[in-house]
């Protein structure tokens, strides 16, 4: 069963009152009356003992006066109703044996009044007797006091009571209140902060505590939420990190997604420098086929007709012109196919190192950059000069990405010395492509692979800039700024090579491979 | 009828001769070959006026077609001979150019050798 802590300070508080006010409403007076009574008895018989004695004493000396004297001693006393001398005498038969006694009223003050000797206490009256003895007479002194000065005062206990008990109801409901207010408010206060932070509401902060035991818990209570509010917002602050941290990988992979697609772009860019060298490269051996073929059926047409005629020394000739044609047409065959799969291979880096003639490879790249810009621009044209040192032989190395390093540099070499071409048409632009077998500084071998221009040379302002990405001095859209740098990688992280320039500004540059074997 | 093939490609040599085989046999024509714009101005200056015809590549190594083209027509050679142009890039371009310099006819790779004899009787 659920009481309301209310309820329950309600409930002590009745009860304690109720006690309070059986024991100032019943108990108290009642035992306050008693007690009255039992004084007022008391003090009646010490009035009747007292008036038995100066009677007495006043009997013995015949002094009737002093009789009347000694009972006219109370006669001041309140609620006195009487006071009698009451004759007692003892009948006697004929042998002096006692027969009975006779009591008489002899002498009553008031005078008028006589009451009965055998009058005794009720609730109205008090009578009280005390005993005197002279030789003249014996007998008793009989008061009769009013009770109704003790009722009086019973009665105004009874109101003293009633007035108190109420007094205590008052005080009662005020403590009740006082402590309704004091426990009950903010043990509520508290239920209520409790329920919300319970519901996840981390704001309710406990006001005006009182200072006792719930006043500590509120306070506690405050440090509490305080506390989880923390808790959450460093877990909240967690969460936004790991946001955040998510966002950054995110970006990260966003960013090398960009930065692989970005190579692929300088990828395609340099297949669309070669396409039309590709072109060119692939007509030649397409139209050898061509023609050969045709020609061979022509000549094995012819060569039938000879064997018509019986000439064998022709048909002979013949036979042989064909199987040179067809030796050819296989010879050009395969040329297109070599050109077709270096084309392949240039977008697709199988990413191993193989057995590589690196003078053919540039040579290869030489051609079909040459070619691949002489498609572009009609007007472009050098000389080109190769020195390949043939002892080197087949070194290991990955063919497409080195072959994409001198296909750069071959292009870059080509755009120098056009540009130098459109500023002085005098000019003669040389492009030379070199190898020479080499003997590195530690004592190992190695190759070296240069590609030197007679162009305007780097200025000494952009020189430390351009193996960066992205830089670059040629118009917007012409370049990616990425060729450089991409060969930089390829030679230094690829194969453990070193990537020079040597440049002199308005005689040309040089760039400089050197790869160990 | 003597004819200059000018050329980077060697085979060309091989083809023009079985391709031209019966009028070579005929002496209808006779082949000179050279294998660059150089090598070809060495040869008309050696052989001046004796060759009528000279067929030439555009995209070459070194001295292109063109140049070669604009040589033989402002510098030497009067009267100069008639120079058909062979490239492997039909474009205006290049056409345009070669008709600026004063080439005679234009022929694009894969050469038609059935319409360059047609083209060779009317000169002739």
């Amino acid at each position: 069963m659920f009481i309301t802590l209310k309820t329950k300070i309600w409930l002590t508080i009745l009860t304690i009152v109720l006690l309070f006010s059986f024991f100032t409403l019943y108990y108290f007076p009642e035992q306050q009356g008693q007690a009255m009574m039992k004084s007022y008895k008391n003090e009646v018989l010490n009035y009747a003992k007292t008036v038995a004695l100066g009677v007495n004493i006043a009997l013995n000396e015949q002094n009737y006066e002093g009789v009347k004297t000694a009972m006219e001693y109370v006669k001041g006393a309140p609620g006195l109703k009487f006071v009698s001398l009451v004759q007692v005498d003892t009948l006697r038969d004929k042998n002096n044996n006692p027969l009975g006694i006779r009591e008489t009223i002899f002498k009553s003050f008031p005078d008028k009044y006589s009451p009965d000797s055998g009058l005794v206490s009720n609730d109205t009256i008090i009578i009280k007797r005390a005993p005197f003895q002279t030789t003249m007479m014996s007998g008793d002194i009989m008061l009769g006091f009013n009770s109704d000065e003790i009722k009086k005062a019973q009665w105004k206990i009874r109101k003293t009571s009633l007035l108190v008990s109420g007094g205590i109801m008052l005080i009662g409901l005020l403590i009740g209140f006082w402590l309704a207010k004091n426990i009950s408010v903010p043990v509520r206060a508290l239920r209520d902060a409790a329920r919300q932070v319970g519901q996840g509401d981390l704001t309710p902060v406990i006001k005006n505590f009182p200072r006792d035991e719930i006043g500590e818990l509120s306070k506690a209570f405050n440090t509490m939420v305080q506390d989880i509010s923390k808790a959450r917002e460093i877990r909240n602050q967690n969460l936004t990190l790991t946001d955040t941290n998510k966002l950054l990988n995110d970006t990260l992979a966003d960013l090398k997604a960009t930065q692989s697609q970005l190579i692929q772009s300088e990828k395609m860019a340099s297949l669309g420098e070669l396409t039309a060298g590709i072109a060119h490269e692939i007509q030649n051996p397409l139209n050898f086929v061509n023609n050969f073929s045709e020609l061979n059926k022509e000549l094995l047409s012819e060569m039938n007709e000879e064997i018509g005629k019986g000439n064998y020394d022709e048909v002979k000739e013949i036979a042989r012109d064909v199987t040179e044609n067809e030796e050819k047409i296989n010879h050009h065959g395969k040329r297109a196919d070599a050109i077709v799969k270096g084309m392949l291979q240039h977008s697709r880096s199988s990413g191993l190192k193989e057995p590589t003639n690196i003078n053919a490879l540039a040579d290869e790249y030489l051609r079909l950059a040459y070619h691949g810009l002489r498609a572009k621009d009609k007007s472009f044209n050098a000389t080109l000069k190769t020195e390949y040192d043939e002892t080197i032989g087949n070194i290991n190395i990955i063919p497409q990405d080195m072959g994409r390093v001198i296909l750069n540099l071959i292009t870059n070499a080509f755009y120098a010395v056009g540009e130098k071409k459109k500023q002085q048409p005098d000019y003669e632009p040389i492009v030379t492509v070199a190898t020479r077998s080499i003997k590195t500084p530690l004592g190992g071998l190695g190759v070296l692979i240069s590609v030197k221009d007679n162009g305007n040379g780097i200025p000494q302002n952009v020189l430390d800039k351009i193996f960066q990405p992205f830089f670059t001095t040629k118009p917007t859209g012409k370049g990616t700024g990425l060729g450089l740098s991409m060969s930089y990688d390829i030679v230094t992280k690829g194969h453990g090579g070193e990537l020079k320039v040597e440049t002199k500004e308005g005689e040309g540059a040089q760039f400089i491979i050197n790869l160990p074997v | 009828m003597k004819i200059l093939v000018v050329d980077d490609e060697k085979d060309v040599q091989i083809l023009f001769e079985q391709r031209f085989r019966k009028e070579i046999k005929d002496k209808q024509v006779e082949f000179e070959f050279a294998f660059s714009g150089e090598e070809a101005l060495v040869y008309l200056n050696e052989h001046e006026q004796e060759a009528v015809l000279i067929l030439s590549d555009i995209n070459m190594p070194g001295m292109s077609g063109l140049e070669l083209l604009d040589q033989i027509k402002q510098k030497y050679h009067k009267p100069p001979p008639v120079v058909m142009m062979i490239t492997a890039y039909g474009d205006a371009e290049n056409f345009n150019t070669a008709k600026q310099l004063g080439a005679d006819d234009f022929l694009t790779k894969p050469v038609d050798f059935t319409s360059l004899k047609e083209k060779l009787k009317t000169i002739h």
